[in-house]
């Protein structure tokens, strides 16, 4: 019975062991009734044996008394005749009485009531009467005519047969009483075999049913935790078990799931790690030595985790000048970042080809398309020319990028819109960076940090710290400044931080001779 | 990082009226999204953000603005109101002041 509950097969199992148990009791309390009965009835049959052994001596004793006195007519023979007459009565009441449980004695002990009274009546009376009234001869001849003899033989008969009743009456006790022992002695082989075959089965049962299954769940469990993950584990057994396997089985099938989860997204980290080490030194270029004793610094900080939406470039055009290209794009994929990277390359070809930054950017722009609903990027793109320090340069939606004078700061701002998303038309506006003075582009990243008052960084701490750099400190100051910035907000860099410082030596310093 | 909250004061006809309290950036943007999304499903074309309590837009929250904004037609707008100077500043420096509606 696969389906059935194991509660509702306990249930039964203990139903029918009450069952046989209420069976066995009710048979022997018939048996030990029965035995009781067969006791009382040999008991009853016996002293009624022994009681028609008297009535036949009584019955004796009131003949000869009877004889005497008919002969006699000596009333010391009439006592004992009338002492007979009532111990026969008695014997007689208490026979009848035995014989209501002894019914086959009913009968013969009618018959030897009957023929009793009638040698009583016909005989012993009529004889005492006359004997009594001083007839002595009509007594004599009384008992002379045999008739009362003749009565008394039928009482000696019947009592015979009465005899015969009570001792087959008797040998029919004893068998009874030998059955009723030897079904008593059934009855208690039957009860321990019932008890030792309930028990077996029982036992067995519970094996089946419970300590079985049990047993395979605690394999299946145990293979599981010794290290096979995908041995599944069995429901059998009864409901209840099965029910448990498949619990089990279901928490094992989730536990190996999120194992090979996990397995699979810790792999992909790790490739995408590859990637993002691969993007990030795209995103950060070599630059090589640059002419006129001109420095340039750059570095790029990539907010923790995520591929950079940051990256810039410094190129040498044909022309000779420096092209410096600043991209920033709003997110922090693998998409993004290659987006940013491509349309730097594009915006670097137009340069190669002389094309002015605002064009550079729109024509980047229209050859990139479109890049999603809701991503853009920003651009800060400039022609250096090394020999008179003239810039050339166009701002996309970018943080204004700012020249340090002695006399402070220029900034550089926008000349049209971020790129994506909303219109075009980019202008292309002239600056100077004369000798001694410095370009700083950077992105938003680096100084909308936050400290813990909730304050931002800020471009005016970034431009304290650029301001009278001098060439040979440009690597240090730019690696001061992500610092700075970094130290200001506690370490909390969200966003790519990118700074680039691009110094003009001042003629006096040594870097000029190089 | 400071949470966002969007709190919708009024909504009749196509207008709808939204407080700005906290910060809009990365981890933000997506709750505003959501939020513009229903405004625009539930019809709403002129969206009005009150933006005096608003500490902080980056690049993902103009991204989302623009974009809600590039859904609507020429006759649609999303207002930027009161914006604190440093928001009002990135807003100018995107070029989206002039594409969303910054006020005054």
């Amino acid at each position: 019975m696969p389906l059935v509950l194991l509660r509702r097969r306990l249930l039964l199992l203990f139903v029918g062991v009450v069952l046989g148990v209420v069976i066995l009791g009710v048979l022997a309390r018939a048996v030990v009734r029965a035995r009781d009965e067969a006791a009382v009835h040999g008991r009853t049959i016996r002293v009624a044996r022994e009681e028609v052994g008297r009535l036949r001596a009584a019955y004796s004793e009131q003949e000869d008394g009877e004889r005497g006195f008919a002969i006699s007519a000596d009333d010391s023979f009439l006592r004992p005749y009338t002492k007979a007459s009532n111990d026969a009565a008695e014997l007689l009441k208490s026979l009848q009485s035995a014989a209501t449980s002894v019914p086959e004695l009913r009968a013969p002990l009618q018959e030897v009531a009957a023929s009793a009274r009638r040698w009583r009546t016909e005989a012993a009376e009529p004889e005492i009467a006359l004997a009594r009234s001083g007839d002595r001869q009509g007594a004599l001849q009384s008992i002379d005519s045999g008739t009362g003899a003749a009565l008394f033989a039928t009482v000696q008969r019947n009592l015979d047969a009465l005899d015969r009743q009570v001792a087959q009456a008797t040998t029919r006790s004893d068998d009874r009483a030998a059955t009723t022992r030897r079904e008593l002695t059934l009855l208690v082989v039957l009860v321990l075999v019932v008890l030792a075959t309930g028990t077996l089965v029982a036992a067995w049962l519970i094996r089946r049913w419970v300590t079985r299954p049990i047993d395979r769940l605690v394999a299946d469990v145990r293979r599981v935790r010794s290290g096979e993950p995908d041995a599944s584990i069995h429901a059998t057994g009864p409901p209840e078990i099965a029910e448990l396997a498949t619990d089990i089985d279901e928490m094992r099938r989730r536990i190996e799931h999120e194992r090979v989860e996990a397995e699979r997204a810790r792999e992909a980290v790790e490739q995408n790690a590859a990637v993002v080490l691969a993007l990030r030194s795209q995103l950060e270029p070599d630059i090589g030595s640059l002419p006129e004793g001109w420095t340039v610094a750059a570095r790029l900080r990539a907010a923790e985790g995520v591929v950079a939406g940051d990256c810039y470039d410094l190129a040498h055009l044909a022309s000779g000048a420096l092209g410096l290209i600043v991209v920033d794009i709003a997110g922090h994929g693998a998409t993004e970042g290659i987006l940013a990277l491509r349309y730097k390359e594009l915006v670097r070809a137009s340069l190669a080809a002389e094309v002015a930054p605002g064009d550079a950017i729109d024509a980047a722009a229209s050859q990139l398309g479109s890049m999603g609903s809701e991503v853009f990027l920003t651009a800060f793109v400039a022609i250096i020319d090394t020999q008179d320090g003239q810039v050339t340069y166009a701002n996309a939606g970018h943080p204004p990028a700012f020249i340090c004078t002695a006399d402070g700061a220029a900034d550089l701002e926008p000349t049209g819109p971020l790129v994506g998303l909303i219109g075009s038309g980019w202008d292309t506006q002239t600056a100077w960076i004369a000798p001694g003075d410095n370009l700083c582009a950077y992105t938003d990243g680096l100084v909308e940090v936050r400290n813990d008052a909730r304050e931002f960084f800020g471009p005016e701490r970034l431009r304290a710290l650029v301001s009278g750099a001098r060439c040979e400190a440009a690597a240090s100051i730019v690696k001061r400044c992500l610092d700075e910035a970094e130290a200001f907000a506690a370490g909390r860099m969200h966003d790519d931080a990118t700074i680039v410082v691009l110094c003009r030596p001042d003629g006096t310093s040594p870097a000029s001779e190089v | 990082m400071a949470d966002l909250e969007l709190e919708l004061t009024s909504q009749s006809g196509s207008r709808a009226d939204v407080t700005v309290h906290g910060e809009i950036d990365m981890a933000t943007a997506p709750q505003l999204r959501e939020f513009l999304d229903g405004l625009l499903a539930a019809g709403s074309r002129q969206i009005v953000f009150d933006c005096r309590d608003l500490g902080f837009l980056d690049s993902s929250g103009i991204g989302v603005l623009v974009a809600a904004r590039n859904r609507l037609d020429d006759d649609g707008e999303i207002v930027v109101d009161s914006p604190p100077p440093h928001v009002r500043k990135v807003l100018e420096i995107t070029g989206v002041n002039t594409h969303l509606t910054v006020t005054p």
